[in-house]
């Protein structure tokens, strides 16, 4: 897979011969002038790389409500995503409270999010349910006090 | 029906964006997550919310344009954020309801144009 800048697959990740991309951000806590920078570069490179418009609308939107609750909850993490011809791994971990009660933050319309964060726009409750929405595979382990660590995958 | 008409038929004010992509249907909500999980591809999204992460979320779902009703402004870090992501961001001295009729009097058959948008 190719595109007109010159970005391309390559066998970076092991021996299993699948052609995987793969990039690493920061992303910081309480950030919210730079939150979605992760994403927004996700997005771009899925673009040059000539993906369909709803893969790269659902990565987008899905790695964006994960980028967003990293810097809402989890104080903070690292965006690792790994990019291969028929799918996208986003692994988002963060050393943040953890999660209590996964099946009740999975939940639609649940929010921990303080008063100032829903003033904003978010705390709706929908960021992990879009994230399941919009991926194939969703795993979330958390452990309070701990930190948690989201693996979304995303199929073409 | 282009960003350009449609700014033209509800006198639009231009905060931002030279770009003229075609409009789907409308969607209002100030949720963002609300507005993730349901703005579609090409739709004109209608909002209170004139932060910076009413540009990245607009990015994301690929709505067309945003429309800031009731004469609201956005920031000029807000504006040059939209400019360099080509989103075009109005202001309406309408409200949302207001302007949501007369979208779908101008676009009554409007339908999602996901493929038209990357």
């Amino acid at each position: 897979m190719h595109n007109s800048e010159g970005l391309k697959l390559e066998n970076k990740n092991d021996n299993s011969g699948v052609e995987v991309l793969k990039q690493r951000y920061e992303v910081s806590a309480d950030d919210f002038a730079s939150a979605g920078a992760a994403s927004a570069a996700v997005k771009k490179t899925l673009k040059q790389l000539g993906f369909s418009p709803d893969f790269i609308r659902r990565t987008s939107i899905a790695m964006y409500e994960g980028e967003i609750n990293m810097v809402i909850h989890g104080g903070g993490g690292v965006a690792e995503v790994g990019i291969s011809e028929n799918q996208v791994t986003i692994t988002l971990t963060d050393e943040g409270p953890g999660i209590a009660d996964i099946n009740l933050a999975m939940k639609e319309g649940f929010s921990t999010a303080s008063d100032t964060v829903r003033e904003m726009g978010f705390g709706a409750g929908m960021g992990l349910p879009n994230i399941k929405k919009q991926s194939d595979n969703l795993s979330l382990i958390s452990e309070v006090g701990k930190g948690t660590t989201l693996v979304i995958t995303i199929a073409t | 029906m282009t960003i350009t008409t449609l700014a033209e038929k509800l006198n639009l004010i231009k905060l931002s964006g030279e770009t003229d992509k075609e409009v789907a249907s409308c969607y209002i909500s100030d949720l963002l997550s609300r507005v993730l999980g349901g703005c579609q591809a090409g739709d004109i999204w209608i909002t209170v919310q004139s932060s910076l992460n009413m540009v990245a979320v607009a990015v994301m779902t690929e709505a067309s344009c945003v429309i800031l009703p009731e004469g609201l402004a956005a920031p000029d870090n807000v504006i040059e954020k939209a400019n360099e992501e080509d989103l075009a961001v109005f202001s309406s001295k309408e409200s949302a309801y207001s302007l949501a009729i007369k979208i779908s009097e101008l676009y009554p058959k409007s339908q999602p144009l996901n493929h038209l948008y990357t």
